[in-house]
Order: C-alpha cells, then structure tokens, then sequence
C-alpha cells in the first residue's frame, strides 16, 4: 500500500482507486443525482470563478479528472471537471470560465443556491504509484507527475497534484495563459507542486513568453541542472497528464511522445447528458488500429494520448 | 385507503405494464442506466436504433441547445446487426424488460433484413425508423406516403412481430404518413422523431453542428407532438406512441388525452437519470389524487372545442 492519508479514504476503504481500473465507472451507489447546496462563490479574475458545492456524496468518491453536470438557468446542464475536493468537510470545488449564460448564471450563485449535481462522471487520470513505479525505474526516486494545462482544462490539474502529492508523488506542473492579468491559483498549484510550476502567457507579461508548448520544450531534461530547471532527475519515472484546448494537448502528447512518458489528456467536447445515454459527445479515439467513436463523458474525458493523436 | 391504480395499457396487440417507454437514441441498450434504475419497472426500453453494418456516426460536435431543447445529430451510431445479436440484445434479454428494436436502413432491402433477422428473437415489437434527419436517407422515407407503405408492407411479410412504424413531423400531412403505415400493416405508429433543425456560432459564422442540421426535441417540441397526435387520433384508425419533449407525468397525461396509448420518453433522460422512474410514480399518484382506476381510460378523451 502506498503512503495515501487515511482522512483521505472512504470508511469502507473503497473509492480510492476506482477510476483506474479498466472498463467505465459502474455507478455502485445506484444513485448519480445529488441535490446540493453552493458554499460559496468568488471571483478569481475578470472572467472566472471559483464555485464550491456542499455534495458529500461526490466529494466522498470523486477521482481526479471526473466531472460533475450542474443544474443551471439554461436547459442543459454544464459539465465541470472537479478542481478541488475537502471529503471531511463534504465539499467539492470548480473552476468556471464564463463562456456563455449558463457559466454566468452559475457565477452568480450565492451561498445556499440549490444545485442538481450528477456525479461523479467519466473515467479520471491514472496517477502513478510511488511504490511499483520506483521498483520499476530503479531510481530510487518517487515517480513525477507532470500536469499541463490552460484554459478551463487547468482546474481538474490541480485536484490530480494533489491527490499525487498526497500519494508521494513529486509533482511539477506547466501552466498556459493569455498575459499576466489572466493567471488565476498560481499560489494552489505552487501549493501542490514539489517540483515547480512553470507559467507562460501568450504576451510574456509573465513566465515563459508563448503557449504551454513552448514552456514544454524549454524542459529538457538536463543532467546537473540545478533542481527547479529539470523536469526529471535522471532515472525518474515520469506520467503526464494535460487538460485544456485540443492544440495544446496535441504538444503536450507530442513532447511525452518524443521523451516515452506516458500521457493521458482529458478531452472537451459538447455533451447533453454527461453520463453515456445520448452519445452526443464523440470523440475519436485509434485503438487497435482502428478508429471508435467513444463518448467523452463515459470512456472518457481521460484518454491515453497515443489514442487521441496517434502517429 | 387510497385507490388501486392500473397502470397498464394495450398498444395493438402488446400489453406494456405502464405507458412509459424509454425513446429510441436516449437510452442505448439499457446498458447504462441499469447502474441507477431497475429497467424493469419501466413500460419498455425502444433501444438504440439498429443498422445493418456497424456505424460510426457524424463527426462532433452532435449537439447544441435551444430553448427548452437541443438539437443533435448522433447520425445512427451503432455497432451493427452481428454484433448487436451477439452482445447487446441477449444483455437486453437478460435484463428482463419490454424490448422495443428500433431498426433504421438506406433501403427497403435493409428493413427487410434486420426484421428476419430479429423475428426469431426475444425482441417484443420493432420500430421502424423511417425518419432519422441526420443521415443521408433518413427523411427520404419517412417524408413520402408511398415509400412507408412499401417498407412497412415488406416488413410486415418477413416478421409476425408488431410493427411500430416511427414517423418524422417533417411532412406536409402527419395524417397521410400514418394511413400510410397503417396500409402498409403496421400494429401503431410513433410520433413525432425530432424536427429538424439549425442552430448558428455566429462568432464563427458556422452551424454549430458539424452536420449542418439536427433534430429538435425538448419541451419545445411538445405542442407540435400533441397537435400531431391528437390530429392521427381523428383521422386514423391506428394505435399511437406518443412523444415529444415529455418531462413530467402531466406531459403523460397530456399525450395520453391527445390519443397515445402510451408514450416514450428522450431528452428527459438526459437531463435527470430517474426522470422516468420519477414520472411512473407521479402517475400513480396524480390518478389516485383523480379517481382515475385504469390510466388507459384517458387514451383519447380530449373533448375539442
């Protein structure tokens, strides 16, 4: 057993690893509709807000990388990957980007809003597992989780920091945003980073001038760098995982492709249901050979890399 | 005391334990929603429309919202006859509920097949798609009275099973499409499948359906549903399944004065997992609260002005 932090687990032990294991998340409750209640919301910059929801039950067994559908205003609900979870205290988090009335209606919420919640949703990230990993690699060293992201894709990153922290992984994450203005938690993801966060913005208003890709290649492994500039030490298992607009996962699959660290990257996609009835959500994923049309909220969102952009 | 209810009603020659049916394309298989509802309570599943080869489906994205509905354009996605008859319908068999088949074709020669191919089966009535917008031919047949009467009739030889023949609100006449069927030997006829629709990025200046064009369904659909209903009702002597933009058992009830022997459910699905369950318990109640001893005396009691 790995060092995970007891607090951390359900009574019963469960819920800790579910979303790793193959096939989709069979729903053991029987129930996927939660009535909740907002905590609370606040502004983090001009265009997003940070939402958390009282829903023991899904604070209880969500897994980095699933999601949860919100009631709203609009017909639809709104699929948000959940950025942060406090199980003692039943509370979950999420990021929310205004894109259109449904994100502003939930922006506006106020504390004691009653939500619908389904969740949690779709298969999560596989984070590596200090024990078997460090037999593996023969390094000695714990395995490294690498995280890049932008956009609305940076939120669930930090809920897989930290739960890889938590689980004695070093953990290292590159950050994308348009300028200096739009960087939203750096101090969460410094928080959970024992390796580093390294942001870049479009304009160079702050970090690395360009996009997360650009900061990605400026990574290099090399050897007798000082801690901070490497990625890896020599010999470290590396897994990297990557949440945000389709081109940057592209660069992200293509730098872990041209390194051999296995990358998961979690897609986007317009949905309806969130929960594998109404199909609605393709994406296409190469497995085998062969193309699929799997649904996002349901095989996915957390697809291993080579399936989305194969060579 | 409170009233014993009967719940249960007669479309054709097939008895459903309640009115509520799970509609083609919002339910899969079955497969999915067994985590969280025993599929048994429900009236019957019309499980996902079946092609003959496996289809992948339109490109995303397949969806878009409106007000008070969504448009989609999934395309037919699904895994083909074979591997529907190996894999999805003995799950579907062993889950023990009313199995509707929904099968769609290019051409009569298909419907013909996929009917022999299911008539020794466990499946209790085939569904007739004759009115899918998101692919090719898919309105082709259903927009033509004659062309319904062909491949209902072709089918009607091959298979002893009842006939749902499913009919899109994309015509002229309703009420022509359904003599049609009902010429053609069809045992009911389920209406409406989505209106077709366009919904516009206008930022990109691009549909926001990689198709172009999708089917509406949704709340927003309901009233031209009912008017179709209540309009096959008057004019055809021939059972109807009715939907459109059903969220809640009133919408039952509705649907049900309207002239539906019973009705299914779609988009509700996708907006609560236990709409159906929920919407079952509801009638229960709502024909205690009226005195009402067997649902289906309503079917067709809307008494016009």
């Amino acid at each position: 057993m790995t060092q995970v932090n007891q607090s951390q687990l359900r009574p019963d032990g469960a819920g800790l690893n579910q979303a790793t294991g193959s096939g989709p998340l069979k729903a053991t409750s029987g129930q996927l509709e939660y009535a909740a209640e907002v905590v609370s919301c606040h502004q983090l910059n001009a265009g997003t807000y940070w939402l958390q929801i009282y829903c023991p039950a899904v604070a209880l067994s969500c897994q980095p990388g699933q999601f949860v559908n919100l009631s709203c205003s609009q017909f639809l609900r709104r699929p948000f990957g959940v950025a942060q979870v406090d199980r003692a205290a039943g509370i979950i988090a999420i990021g929310i980007q205004l894109k259109g009335q449904g994100s502003a209606d939930l922006a506006a919420s106020r504390p004691g809003r009653a939500l619908s919640v389904l969740g949690p949703l779709g298969q999560g990230f596989t984070l590596p597992q200090p024990g078997t990993e460090q037999l593996s690699s023969g390094s000695g060293q714990p395995p490294l989780l690498l995280a890049a992201g932008g956009g609305s894709g940076l939120f669930p990153l930090l809920f897989a920091l930290h739960e890889a922290r938590l689980q004695g992984c070093r953990t290292a994450a590159v950050l994308g945003f348009r300028s200096r203005d739009r960087v939203v938690l750096a101090d969460s993801f410094r928080a959970v980073c024992s390796d580093g966060l390294t942001l870049a913005t479009d304009d160079g208003s702050l970090g690395v001038r360009g996009t997360v890709a650009t900061a990605l290649a400026q990574l290099e492994l090399l050897p007798g760098e000082p801690e901070g500039q490497n990625v890896a030490r020599a010999g470290q298992a590396v897994t990297v995982i990557a949440c945000g607009p389709k081109p940057m996962l592209a660069a992200a699959a293509s730098w872990s492709r041209s390194r051999q660290y296995p990358c998961q990257v979690s897609l986007e996609e317009r949905m309806a249901c969130g929960f594998g009835l109404c199909r609605t959500c393709a994406c296409q994923i190469t497995r085998e050979g062969r193309t699929e049309m799997l649904r996002v909220c349901y095989e996915g969102p957390v697809f291993n890399a080579e399936e989305v952009f194969p060579e | 005391m409170s009233l014993s209810v009967d719940l249960s009603v007669q479309v054709g020659p097939s008895r459903l334990k309640n009115p509520v049916v799970a509609a083609s394309g919002t339910f899969g298989f079955g497969r999915e929603a067994q985590a969280f509802m025993d599929l048994k309570r429900l009236g019957g599943i019309s499980a996902k429309a079946v092609t003959v080869e496996p289809r992948l489906g339109n490109l995303p994205p397949r969806t878009a919202e409106t007000a008070s509905g969504l448009l989609n354009s999934v395309g037919l996605q699904n895994p083909g006859l074979q591997h529907y008859l190996a894999h999805e319908l003995p799950f579907m068999q062993s889950a023990g509920f009313f199995i509707v088949q929904n099968i769609a074709g290019d051409t009569v020669e298909d419907y013909v097949q996929l009917a022999e191919a299911l008539d020794q089966t466990a499946v209790q009535v085939i569904e007739l798609n004759l009115s899918c917008p998101n692919v090719k031919h898919g309105l082709s047949f259903g927009a033509k009275p004659p062309l319904i009467r062909e491949v209902t009739a072709a089918v009607r030889k091959v298979t002893t099973k009842p006939l749902w023949v499913k009919l899109t609100p994309n015509v002229t006449s309703i009420a022509e499409a359904a003599q049609a069927a009902r010429e053609g030997g069809a045992d009911a006829v389920s209406l409406i499948n989505t209106l077709l629709g366009l919904a516009i990025d206008w930022r990109s200046r691009r549909p926001i359906l990689h198709n172009n064009t999708g089917g509406l369904s949704g709340p927003a659909v309901k009233p031209v549903a009912l008017r179709m209903v209540n309009e096959v009702y008057r004019t055809v002597d021939l059972p109807i399944v009715g939907m459109g933009g059903i969220m809640t058992a009133e919408d039952v009830l509705e649907f049900m004065l309207a002239g539906a022997s019973c009705v299914q459910v779609g988009t509700a699905n996708l907006l609560h997992p236990q709409a159906m369950p929920q919407i079952i318990r509801d009638l229960e109640r709502l024909c205690q609260e009226q005195g009402i001893a067997r649902l289906s005396q309503l079917v067709g009691q809307l008494q016009l002005w």
